[in-house]
C-alpha cells in the first residue's frame, strides 16, 4: 500500500517556490511524527528557516520555522534525523545566512523554540545525518569539510551521546578519507549504521581527469564500535591497494555540474544496512559509463556480504537517473527510490526487492511529469538528493517534483492539501479562485505491506482534494477552534467542526 | 503616522484589518494556547508576501504581543504581525496594532487603485528606496557604466555551492561615489545558478546600468578590485535619482 502527499500545507496554497532536495525523518518511536525540510524559505520572511512537520504520519503538514539561517531558500543544504529512543530531532544545515555548517538539536520538533546549534564551522558542503543507539543519541554527520588537510575532505561529526549535553554535544571530527585525492572528495558522505555498533560512510573518491570531466573511486569504510574505535573508520582496508577504505568502484566517470534536463549532475551516492545483519549492506551510485563522450548518468546498485570487504557485480543498472536511495527494512526487504529522466519526463519510482533483484521488479511509479518546466529558478532543480528510511516493515520517502494536479502524473494516487482544480489541472491560491503557477514542491510517501500509518487511516481512499472554491477555503475559515485548558477532557462538537483539547503533542 | 506604520512594516511583513473572534483559542494544535492566542477574522489584507494576498475573509491564529494591550472579543484593528506556523491554518506573531482609521486612508487607496493587498505600497516604495540608499552609501564605488568584458577569472571544485566566479570588464560613463582608476574597472561576480549565489548579479554583454561595487573579498584581490555579490548590486541607471535624493 502506497500513499502519497503533496506536502505543501493549505495556508500555502499561493506559494510558487521552487521548493527542491528533500529529506526526511521518522520517530521510530511514534511514527506519526515525521519531519522533513527542502529549500523551502520562511513564507512570512524571518531569521528562521522552516522544517515540515507532521503529527499524523504524513497525512497533513505544518512548515515550523525553528532552524537558524533563513536565507532566499530557507536554509542552503539540509538534513535530518530523529533519536531512535527520545523524539529529539537533528538537524545538520548550511546555514542558510553564514553558509556554515550547522549542526543542530530541538527536544520538540513541533514546538516554536528555535533549534540549539551543536556545531558552527565554515568551508563545509552537504552535512548528511544519522541517529542511531539505544539508551543515548549517537548522532553521526557526514559532510565534506574542505578544512581538512591533503584534500582528503570527506568527514563525519560523531557524538556518542547528544541528546542533552550543551554545545558541542560531544560532537567531534573525524577524517575518513585516507586515501590520495585530486584535491578533495566529491561532496555526498552517506552513513548507514546497525543496531550492533557497525556504522558505514560511502564517499566519492576524486581521483584524476580535468574539471569538469573527472575519474572517481566509489569507496566505503566502517567502523565496528559507533565509530568510536581508537582508530574510528579503519576496519575496512582495501584488498588491493592497503589504503584504509574499500573501493567498491575504481575510475568512474563524472561530469560535473553537467546537466541532465534541467537538473545538474555529479554526487549520487547512497548506502543501507541489513537490519538483520550488519554484514550485508548495500550501495548505490552513479556515474557516465560512456566516459568524456558519453551523455548518461546511470545508476549501479551493489551488495556486500561480508561487511563491505567485497562487493558484487552490478545488481541494478538504471541509465539516465539521479538521486539514489536505499533502505532496508525489518523483513530485509531493500527499498530503492530513484528519479529517472526519460527525455521528456522524470519519473521518481520506488523498487522493492526480497532477493536483490534476482527476480525482476516492477517500479511503482509515484511521479511522472514533465520535465520542461516549470524552469528553474536555480540549480538544484528537484534537489542534489532525496531520502528513503524505514522503521519496521514500512518505508517512507520524500522527492520533489512538478506540483501540476494532474492525476496523469500520479499513478499510484495523490493527495494534496494545498488547493487545486483536478478538471482543470490548475493550482489555486487561498482563495480557492485565482490561480498560482505551477512549481517544485516536495512530496511525502509511504509504503506499508500490512498496515497503514496512524492519521491515514480512516481518510478512505486517496483522491484529489474537491474542486470547490468554497470546500478549499474551508478549512481555514471554517477550520476547527481549539479553545485552552482548563477545558473537558473529551473533544466538543462546535458548529465548525469538533473542538480539542490544547495538547503536547 | 505613516512613520509610525513603516516602523512596524520594518519589523512585520504582513499586516491586515481583522476582527477578533475568540480569545484564548486557536485556529490549530500547533501552537501553545494561552490569553493572548486569538482567532482573529482577517478582514482586509493590507500587506503580505504574494502567497497571503488573498486571505481575506480566513480565520487565523494571532500570538498577541504582550506589550499591547489586548484587545476585546469583537475588537477591530489593524494587526502587524511576523509569521510562526503555516499549516492548514497560519500562527502568527503580533508585533504591532493600529486602530483602523490609522490605516485606513491607505486601505482606501489601495481599494481605488484596485491594487489587492497594496494598502503599503508606497510606503514599501519609500522604504525600498531608503535601503537602496543605504547600500549605495555602503559601497566602495558606485559607477555608471556598460559591460565591454566577460571572461571566467577562477576555477575550483569545491562544491555544488561555488560561486563560478567571473571577471567582467566595465566601461565607466560616471562616478557617483568612490574611487575608481581608468576608464575601465574590473568586476568579479558569482555566474553560478546555485541556490546560493542565483540571486547574485549576472552581468550581460553590452549591458548599462549602476553598479554597486565592493572591494573584492579576502584571497580574491588577484582577480579584481571589486566584486558585486548582494542582488541590488546591479541597478537600472535610473535609480542614479534613488541615490541622489535624501530620502526626505
Amino acid at each position: 500500500m502506497l500513499h502519497i502527499v503533496n506536502m505543501i500545507p493549505n495556508s500555502l496554497s499561493g506559494e510558487t517556490n521552487q521548493d527542491s532536495e528533500p529529506n526526511i525523518a521518522v520517530n521510530p518511536q511514534n511514527t506519526s511524527q515525521i519531519a522533513a525540510t527542502a529549500f523551502t524559505p520562511a513564507p512570512m520572511g524571518g531569521s528562521n528557516a522552516p522544517i515540515y512537520v507532521s503529527t499524523d504520519g504524513g497525512s497533513t503538514w505544518t512548515l515550523n520555522t525553528i532552524v537558524p539561517g533563513n536565507g532566499f531558500a530557507g536554509t542552503s543544504d539540509i538534513t535530518i534525523a530523529f533519536s531512535p529512543s527520545n523524539g529529539t530531532l537533528y538537524a545538520g544545515t548550511l546555514n542558510g545566512t553564514t553558509i556554515a555548517l550547522n549542526i543542530l538539536r530541538t527536544g520538540s520538533f513541533t514546538s516554536s523554540t528555535t533549534m540549539t546549534t551543536l556545531v558552527t564551522r565554515s568551508n563545509e558542503d552537504q552535512p548528511w545525518v544519522v541517529a542511531a543507539g539505544s539508551g543515548q543519541d549517537r548522532v553521526y554527520v557526514g559532510n565534506n569539510d574542505f578544512n581538512q588537510a591533503s584534500g582528503q575532505t570527506a568527514t563525519v561529526d560523531l557524538s556518542q551521546n547528544a541528546a542533552t549535553a550543551p554545545a558541542p554535544a560531544g560532537f567531534s571530527t573525524v577524517d575518513i578519507e585516507k586515501g590520495t585525492t585530486t584535491g578533495q572528495d566529491g561532496p555526498p558522505v552517506r552513513l548507514a549504521v546497525h543496531s550492533d555498533g557497525t556504522v558505514y560512510a560511502a564517499l566519492q573518491r576524486w581521483t584524476g581527469g580535468t574539471f569538469p570531466n573527472l575519474t572517481t573511486d566509489i569507496v566505503v569504510v566502517r567502523d565496528d564500535s559507533w565509530g568510536a574505535s581508537a582508530t574510528p573508520f579503519s576496519a575496512l582496508v582495501d584488498s588491493i591497494s592497503g589504503i584504509v577504505g574499500q573501493r567498491a568502484a575504481t575510475s568512474r566517470w563524472i561530469s560535473w555540474n553537467a546537466l541532465m534536463g534541467q537538473e545538474r549532475l555529479g554526487a549520487d551516492i547512497a548506502i543501507a544496512v541489513d537490519p538483520n545483519n550488519s554484514s550485508t549492506v548495500w550501495l548505490a551510485w552513479c556515474d557516465r559509463v560512456g566516459g568524456v563522450s558519453g551523455t548518461d548518468w546511470t545508476v549501479h546498485v551493489s551488495k556486500s556480504t561480508d561487511k563491505g570487504q567485497t562487493w558484487s557485480a552490478d545488481l541494478r543498472t538504471i541509465t539516465n537517473v539521479k538521486n539514489p536511495a536505499l533502505a532496508v527494512n525489518s523483513s530485509s526487504t531493500v527499498g530503492f527510490l530513484y528519479q529517472q529522466f526519460t527525455g521528456t519526463t522524470w519519473d521518481t519510482k520506488l523498487e522493492l526487492t526480497t532477493d536483490g533483484w534476482a527476480t525482476a521488479v516492477t517500479p511503482m511509479v509515484l511521479q511522472t511529469v514533465t520535465s520542461a518546466s516549470p524552469s528553474p529558478t536555480f540549480q538544484p532543480y528537484i534537489g542534489d538528493y532525496v531520502r528513503l528510511v524505514s522503521v519496521s516493515t514500512s518505508f517512507y520517502g520524500v522527492f520533489c517534483g512538478n506540483n501540476t494536479p494532474n492525476m496523469a502524473n500520479f499513478p499510484s494516487g495523490v493527495t494534496y492539501q494545498r488547493n487545486a482544480n483536478w478538471t482543470t489541472h490548475t493550482l489555486l491560491s487561498t482563495d480557492g479562485v485565482t490561480p498560482v503557477a505551477a512549481s517544485i514542491d516536495p512530496f511525502f510517501f509511504v509504503w506499508s505491506e500490512f498496515i497503514l500509518p496512524r492519521g491515514i487511516i480512516g481518510r478512505g481512499p486517496i483522491l484529489p482534494r474537491p474542486i470547490n472554491p468554497i470546500i478549499s477555503r474551508g478549512p481555514i475559515a471554517r477550520g476547527p477552534i481549539f479553545p485552552a485548558p482548563p477545558q473537558p477532557p473529551e473533544p466538543i462538537i462546535g458548529p465548525g467542526g469538533p473542538l480539542h483539547e490544547d495538547v503536547e503533542l | 503616522m505613516s512613520d509610525e506604520i513603516k516602523a512596524l512594516m520594518a519589523q512585520a511583513p504582513f499586516s491586515f484589518v481583522g476582527t477578533v473572534l475568540h480569545l484564548g483559542a486557536a485556529t490549530t494544535t500547533q501552537v501553545s494556547i494561552d490569553d493572548r492566542t486569538a482567532v482573529v477574522q482577517v478582514e482586509h489584507v493590507l500587506r503580505a508576501p504574494e502567497a497571503f494576498k488573498r486571505l481575506d475573509g480566513h480565520q487565523i491564529t494571532v500570538q498577541l504581543s504582550a506589550t499591547v494591550d489586548p484587545p476585546k472579543v469583537g475588537d477591530s484593528a489593524a494587526f502587524f504581525v511576523q509569521g510562526v506556523s503555516f499549516g492548514e491554518s497560519i500562527v502568527v506573531a503580533e508585533v504591532g496594532r493600529l486602530p483602523v482609521d490609522a490605516v485606513a486612508p491607505h486601505a482606501q487607496a489601495a481599494v481605488d487603485a484596485g491594487k489587492a493587498a497594496g494598502a503599503f505600497d508606497g510606503l514599501a516604495l519609500e522604504m525600498q528606496q531608503a535601503d537602496l540608499r543605504a547600500h549605495m552609501k555602503d559601497a566602495d564605488a558606485v559607477i555608471v557604466g556598460r559591460v565591454v568584458g566577460l571572461e571566467k577569472a577562477h576555477q575550483t571544485t569545491r562544491s555544488e555551492h561555488d560561486p563560478h566566479w567571473w571577471r567582467a570588464t566595465i566601461e565607466v560613463d560616471h562616478v557617483e561615489s568612490g574611487q575608481v582608476a581608468g576608464p575601465t574597472v574590473q568586476v568579479l561576480y558569482a555566474n553560478s545558478m546555485d541556490v546560493r549565489w542565483h540571486r547574485s548579479p549576472k552581468p550581460k554583454p553590452g549591458q548599462s546600468g549602476v553598479w554597486i561595487l565592493h572591494k573584492t573579498d579576502a584571497g580574491l584581490q588577484d582577480l579584481a578590485p571589486f566584486q558585486i555579490v548582494h542582488p541590488e548590486d546591479m541597478q537600472p541607471t535610473q535609480q542614479l535619482d534613488v541615490a541622489r535624493t535624501t530620502g526626505e
